[in-house]
This record gives C-alpha cells, structure tokens and sequence, in this order.
C-alpha cells in the first residue's frame, strides 16, 4: 500500500515535472510560430535593405537593423570590460564570504531591477542632467548595466570552475596577476563567458524600454554623427510604434514583420551560445 | 660539501592557519648543488614548507608565515618581489597540471614572460629543457599536438621542463613521482642526478628509497598532533644507515606514518 502511494507520487511528480516543460516550449513554440506566421509574409529582400516610408506603412526597416546592431555593439564593447572587472572583484578580490554573497545579492538584485528603471534614470542623468540628448552610446550603456550582472556572472562562476591548481602552477612559473587573467583566467572561462555574452545582448537587443527615452527615435536618424544629440532608430522601438496603430492593417503587418526579424536575431544569439554551453563542463577538466 | 656556498636558508619558520599551527620551528639550509630531501607522513606540513618558499603559502592561500627564509642571505619577504623570487625559485607540483594547448606551449608558458625570445631562441630552449627533462626522445615528433594526450608521467616531466624552461636556481619537487609509473619514476630521478651541479634541489618524497637514491641530505618530518616538526636530519647515508632517534627508525621500518 505505502509501495503504491510513492509510485503514485513519484508519477505524479514525473508527469508534472513533463507538464511544466513542455508548457514552457510550447508557450515558446507557439510565440515563434504566431510572429512567423503573421510576419513572414511582410517579410521580402526589399524590406530589409531599404529605409522606412510614410511612418512605417511602406518601405522597410533599414536603418532600424542598423540602429540594433549599433547598439549591440556598443553595448558589447562596454560590457566587456565592466564584466571583466566584475568578475575579478568578485571571484577574487572579496575575500569574505559573506562580502561574497552580499555581492551577488546586488548583482541578482541589479538583475531585477525593471527595464523601465534604468530608461528612466538614463534619461534624468544622461539627457536631462548631461545634456546629451538622445544619444546611441546612452542607450549602449544603459543596457550594457543592465546585463551585466548576466555576463559578469557568468565569467566570475567560470573562473570560480578552473581548478586552482592552474592558478598555482601559473603564478609558480612567476606569471604576473595580469598574465594569469589573460593566458589562464580568461581563456579557460571563455565558454562561459560568452555564453553569458551572447545571453545577456540577446536579451539587450530587444529591450525598448531603457532606450526609448534615451537613445531612439521613431523616425529621422540614420547612422549616428557623433555623440551628443545622436540618436538611432531601433526594432523594439519600432515594433512598439507600428503595433500602436493598430488600425492600420499595412502597418500592423510591418510590425510583425520587423518582429520576426527581431527574434530570429535573438535565436541566432542563443544559438551561437549553444556550442559554449555545451563545452562549459569540459574547460574546467583536469588531468 | 661544507664548504659550498649556502643558497637558501629557512630560520625558525613557523606557519599557522587561522588559530591552527602547521608547521613549527623549522630550519634547514640548501647548498649550492645539494639535493635535499623532505621526508614525512602525509600532513607533516612538507607542502606547506615548499608553499613557503615560494610565497604561495602567504600571498596566494593568506597562511600566516612566521620566521625568516633567506636567499642568498636576502630575505625572500622584504627583498624580492613576489615574480621575481618566482623565477629564482622552481615548484614542481604533485599533480601535473597542463595548461591547453600544445607541448611546446606549455613548455614555454613560464619562460615567455620573462624573457624575449625569438623563434630560433624558443626551438633551442625546447628541445633543451625537454633532453633535460627526459621526455624530448618520447615527444620530439609531436610538439605542436596538445599535450592534454600525454600520458601521467610525461605530463609529469612536461611540468618538470616548464619549470626548468624558467631556469631557477632553486628547485623545488613536491611529490613529483607519487602518482607515476616507475618508467618516469625512474627518468625523473636521473634528471635530479644529472642536474646537481647547476641546480639546488629540494625534493619532497614519502618514498624512503627515492630519497636514499637520490639526496644528500635528508630531514624527517613528523606530524604528531597535527604540527609538523622537524625529528631528525643529517648527511642521508648515515642518517639512514643509523637513525638516532626511535621515531625516525618506526618511520624507516613503515610502523609509523
Ligand atoms: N591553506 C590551508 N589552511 C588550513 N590548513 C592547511 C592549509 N594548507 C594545508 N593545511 C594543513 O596543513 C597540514 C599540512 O599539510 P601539507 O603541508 O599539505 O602536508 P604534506 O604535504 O606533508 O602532506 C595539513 O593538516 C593540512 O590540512
Ligand atoms: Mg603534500
């Protein structure tokens, strides 16, 4: 009898274990297949290569392609070094565990904080209080800080996996700190890191709300001139406007077909970060 | 012997954990081309000491280091910094660790950031350290395959060259051939013998025979109560022919440790 209550339960935590990971794929199996579904059509070589007309209702999406990937750049190129210094400070330099755990406290916590939050503090600081207007590299920042607690996790956890039998051996060999992080550290957390990488831009890019106060516009910009005053157009942003009028059925269609683009973009980032996931266990191997 | 120039001295040192005394009181002194070995039970604080001399136990692990370690009579504290004592001071690990990538990478991992070497200068330094190090006859075809498929004992050895590649004066073994098969065992020995005229060595071993083999000099460590001491140390022919004490003679006979 007691035999058959734990088989019981043990099914039943089986079949809802199932139930709850299938649930997860199909909701994102079916978002795919309703973006595809209703944006493939829009979709043709002439949308993707030429400039936007009449406030989204005919031309394509140009110069909003240009726009995402200068800002995944930007936000790449900033986060690297943030991620880096992160990482060190935290697998390294604090000492005490509980210092340790405050930390990453902050980091997840940083993590929470809504997108919306940091839209609206990039906006007092950096176009309000540092006159920069709407600004390309404002917006690379703000998204740069928010995820960076993924990035910088992500390379601190694989630094805390390289045995410290190769730190030793290193610093043995008399290597200063700074080799050891580039011909130790960084190479043998590199599956991680850029997984956490590539992660944390796919998430990057297809945020609106640190940016549209901050770094896009709607229409009117093309490839940034400068700093100050610079601002770019942008999918998220984009995809937000058009969907806006939804009234319009031409619009409304481009919408969706600037949304497809967006996700398989997004897709294309997490799948390039398969291959390092699936290394990640291997780079912290010891003879 | 006596009258060789002294290279390395250990005065009075004394490491401590937290609350938690490691090793005690220890001093020795290492002559030009002697071979010393460390002999102890495991947790004698043999590491320990080696981790010292290096300045892993204090900088890298934040042990509490207590006495004075000298070389050349310069005190390896005050008088050097952390990378260049590094170069002075070899340690061979237990464990080989093999960075990734390929033999000649890995031989040339140390030296590399100490000197500029050209490619003709790298070639020649390889192939060197490599006869030095006994492995050049197994592994002279493949230098440029990744040294991750070497067997145990050649990683071994391959650690061994690295650490010559940075030419110490000092050399310092931590167990080199524990985990070996008796082919390496052997050629790592012959290396050591080979070696004395230009190096200093200091050779941790839990193998009696290696270190009767191998040193000219031998100091027994003990770990009663968990504080590792120094119980007897002399010339290694007389101190194994007849060991004073009855610790040492339990030790020798493999009722202790
Ligand atoms: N970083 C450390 N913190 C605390 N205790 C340590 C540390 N390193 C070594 N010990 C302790 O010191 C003692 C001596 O260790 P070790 O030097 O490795 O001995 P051996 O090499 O002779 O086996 C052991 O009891 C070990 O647990
Ligand atoms: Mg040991």
């Amino acid at each position: 009898m007691r035999n058959f209550w734990r088989k019981l339960r043990d099914n039943f935590f089986t079949c809802y274990s199932f139930l709850c990971g299938f649930m997860v794929l199909g909701i994102l199996g079916l978002g795919t297949v309703l973006v595809f579904h209703k944006g493939l059509s829009a979709l043709s070589v002439s949308f993707l290569i030429s400039p936007m007309k009449e406030s989204g209702i005919s031309g394509g999406i140009l110069y909003q392609i240009v726009g995402t990937f200068i800002t995944l750049i930007s936000t790449l190129v900033i986060v690297l070094p943030f991620s880096l210094a992160t990482a060190l400070f935290r697998s390294f330099y604090i000492k005490s565990v509980l210092l340790k755990k405050a930390f990453t406290v902050f980091l997840y916590t940083l993590n929470g904080v809504p997108s919306i939050i940091f839209g609206l503090v990039g906006f007092v600081f950096f176009v309000k209080y540092l006159e920069l207007g709407k600004s390309w590299l404002t917006g690379g920042l703000l998204l740069a800080i928010m995820i960076l607690p993924t990035t910088a996790l992500a390379l601190s956890e694989g630094i805390n996996r390289i045995p410290k039998e190769y730190i030793e051996n290193a610093s043995s060999l008399g290597l200063k700190p700074s080799a050891i992080i580039f011909t130790v550290l960084l190479p043998q957390s590199f599956a991680s890191f850029i997984s956490g990488l590539l992660i944390g831009i796919a998430r990057a890019i297809g945020e609106t709300a640190p940016i549209m106060f901050t770094a896009t516009v709607f229409a009117g910009a093309t490839f940034p001139h400068g700093i100050k005053e610079s601002p770019i157009l942008s999918l998220p942003y984009h995809i937000f406007n058009l969907a806006q009028e939804s009234y319009h059925a031409q619009a409304l269609q481009n919408a969706w077909g600037s949304a497809c683009v967006l996700i398989m973009i997004v897709f294309v980032l997490s799948f390039c970060s398969l291959p390092f996931r699936l290394t990640v266990h291997q780079e912290a191997k010891m003879s | 012997m006596k009258n060789k120039e002294t290279i390395l001295n250990l005065e009075e040192l004394t490491v401590s954990a937290k609350n938690q005394i490691l090793v005690d009181n220890i001093s020795f002194t290492l002559k030009q081309g002697e071979i010393i070995s460390l002999i102890g039970a495991s947790g004698s604080g043999k590491s320990t000491i080696l981790r010292s001399i290096n300045r892993l136990a204090d900088y890298d692990s934040g042990l509490d280091v207590q006495g004075k370690i000298l070389l050349h009579g310069k005190d390896i504290y005050r008088d050097f910094s952390i990378n260049q004592l590094r170069t002075h001071i070899g340690l061979v690990f237990q464990k080989p660790c093999i960075f990734p990538g390929s033999i000649n990478r890995n031989v040339l991992f140390g030296v590399r950031h100490h000197r500029h070497l050209n490619k003709e200068d790298a070639t020649g330094l390889v192939e060197d350290v490599l006869k030095k190090a006994h492995l050049w006859q197994e592994v002279k075809d493949r230098l440029h395959q990744p040294a991750e498929n070497l067997s145990i004992g050649q990683k071994q050895r391959l650690s061994f060259a690295r650490t010559l590649a940075v030419d110490p004066e000092v050399l310092m073994l931590d167990e080199p051939t524990s985990n070996l098969d008796p082919h390496s065992t052997n050629e790592i020995e012959r290396c050591l013998l080979e070696m004395k005229d230009s190096k200093s060595i200091i050779l941790v071993t839990h193998s009696l025979e290696q270190g009767r083999r191998v040193s000219d000099r031998t100091i027994f460590l003990s770990a009663t109560s968990g504080v590792g001491r120094v119980i007897e140390e002399g010339d290694t022919v007389l101190l194994f022919r007849k060991p004073e004490l009855e610790e040492t003679r339990k030790y020798m006979s493999g009722t202790a440790g």
